[in-house]
């Protein structure tokens, strides 16, 4: 028995409404079952975050989106870890009480988790988030100030020592929109969502390093008939615990500095080790069937990777795999997708467990 | 690690590129494999400044066209006010 690991990409993308993942670290489940079936995962923050609630997945990589994109493209790779020290940055236009609220829980995790975290930094500039809902329907965001983010996460890196970057903006406050009352519901478009994954996509993008977001909030007014899907952020103060620990273990970054998009393994690192993961060794992936038009799944697709799709997940996205030219398994649930993971682990041919299998067809010679 | 705070003040003139970020969308012709899509939309995308997050969000069947959202970070001189279209 010589395999190689069987590797999973699991994608559910943020701020698409997803009707499972598209809410508060709902689709962990998922992860926690997939983990079971594959020798290694490979997964992003909007699926492992739950606020105060999180699962680590020894066999999972908590890869950021925008690095996950680069991953799948080939750019870059993913060197697994013990610990990255953690850096994190405080909005500057964070109360006082709030900045104080994150503080605590950023040494709650060193106390009791016994997670590595380096000094603060707040920026030097308020970061004013706005939130946006495009054409759509999904969730997009802006920063005002993304130099002073990056300025910030550049002093945790050069003078504390951080491997990696939590990031905690201050999101406008809402207590009564019609978007928010459906996201308490467990229905709708998660309206911080999009903004999130911008902040943490510039940090990854610009300065390589493993990175994820909090967004900082004054509590809820209570919510008797709160999802169970949305529950998990309103259990606490904070959002950052979740954070905190996927970040102390995600995989570094490989790759030559400034390369482009179409660098790959051959040619773009020079001193691999042998733990690093490029996309060439992904096994499976699986996507909402409807969210097939990401970078990641294009490029996996392209790659020839087998994408599962499931549709039973909707979203707000209308871009199924046939439209783009990209054959998948389709499944109706995730119980499915975990069985054709299993059988394609095993090397067994998906259509054997089902009642009709054709008979062998001879091919023409090309003339 | 909470009774301190690095001082990043002096650190303007760090080598951090000041840039905006803006939302926009565009549409592309659905090319014939998801990799040549792919490379299409990102062409697409550089007209805009470059592609931080994006999506194809819906396909039009009949034309073959891919909407695309997309957030792009765009060069600017500082300070600059951000504009925002869709």
């Amino acid at each position: 028995m010589n395999q190689p690991p069987f590797t999973v990409v699991l994608i559910v993308p943020t701020g698409i409404g997803a009707a499972i993942g598209g809410y508060a670290g709902d689709a962990l489940p998922v992860a926690r079952v997939l983990s079971q079936v594959c020798d290694r995962l490979i997964t992003h923050p909007n699926v492992m975050n739950g606020a105060q609630l999180y699962w680590p997945l020894p066999n999972a990589l908590y890869v950021e989106g925008y690095g996950l994109d680069q991953f799948a493209a080939g750019a870059w790779g993913l060197r697994p870890v013990h610990q990255n020290p953690v850096g994190l940055v405080l909005d500057a236009g964070m109360e006082a009480e709030l900045r104080l609220r994150h503080l605590q829980a950023a040494d709650a995790t060193r106390a009791t988790l016994g997670l590595s975290l380096t000094e603060y930094v707040v920026t030097d500039e308020p970061l004013d988030v706005r939130l946006q809902t495009s054409a759509s329907g999904a969730t997009w965001g802006t920063i005002s100030r993304p130099d002073s983010l990056l300025r910030a996460a550049e002093t945790l890196i050069h003078k504390a020592g951080a491997r990696a970057i939590a990031v905690v903006a201050r999101f406008p406050d809402d207590t009564g929109s019609e978007a928010l009352h459906h996201y308490r519901h467990g229905q709708g478009v998660d309206p911080l969502a999009g903004a999130e994954a911008v902040i943490s996509h510039l940090v990854v993008r610009s300065l390589r390093i493993p990175c994820a977001h909090a967004p900082a909030l004054m509590p809820l007014p209570l919510e008797p008939d709160l999802s169970p899907r949305s529950a998990a952020e309103e259990i606490g103060y904070t959002f950052l615990p979740c954070v905190l620990v996927g970040l102390s273990r995600a995989p570094q970054f490989v790759g030559t500095p400034m390369a482009g998009s179409t660098t790959g393994p051959s040619t773009g690192h020079s001193m691999g080790h042998s733990t690093d993961i490029w996309a060439s060794q992904v096994s499976a992936a699986i996507v909402p069937d409807s969210a097939c038009g990401g970078s990641a799944v294009l490029s996996l697709a392209e790659a020839g990777v087998p994408i599962i799709t499931v549709t039973e997940n909707n979203t707000r996205m209308d871009s199924p795999p046939e439209a783009l030219g990209i054959f998948t398994y389709r499944v109706n649930s995730y119980l499915e997708a975990v069985g054709v993971v299993a059988t394609l682990r095993a090397g067994v041919g998906v259509e054997a467990l089902g009642s009709a299998l054709a008979p062998l067809h001879s091919l023409k010679h090309d003339a | 690690m909470s009774t301190h705070s690095d001082d990043h003040e002096g650190l303007n003139s760090m080598p951090i590129q000041l840039v905006t970020v803006q939302l926009v969308a565009v549409e592309v012709a659905v090319q014939s494999s998801p990799g040549k899509t792919r490379t299409l939309v990102l062409q697409s995308l550089q007209s805009f400044g470059e592609p931080l997050r994006w999506a194809i969000t819906g396909i039009d069947r009949d034309r073959q066209i891919a909407h695309v959202e997309a957030v792009v970070l765009q060069d600017v001189p500082f300070p600059v006010e951000r504009v925002v279209s869709v």
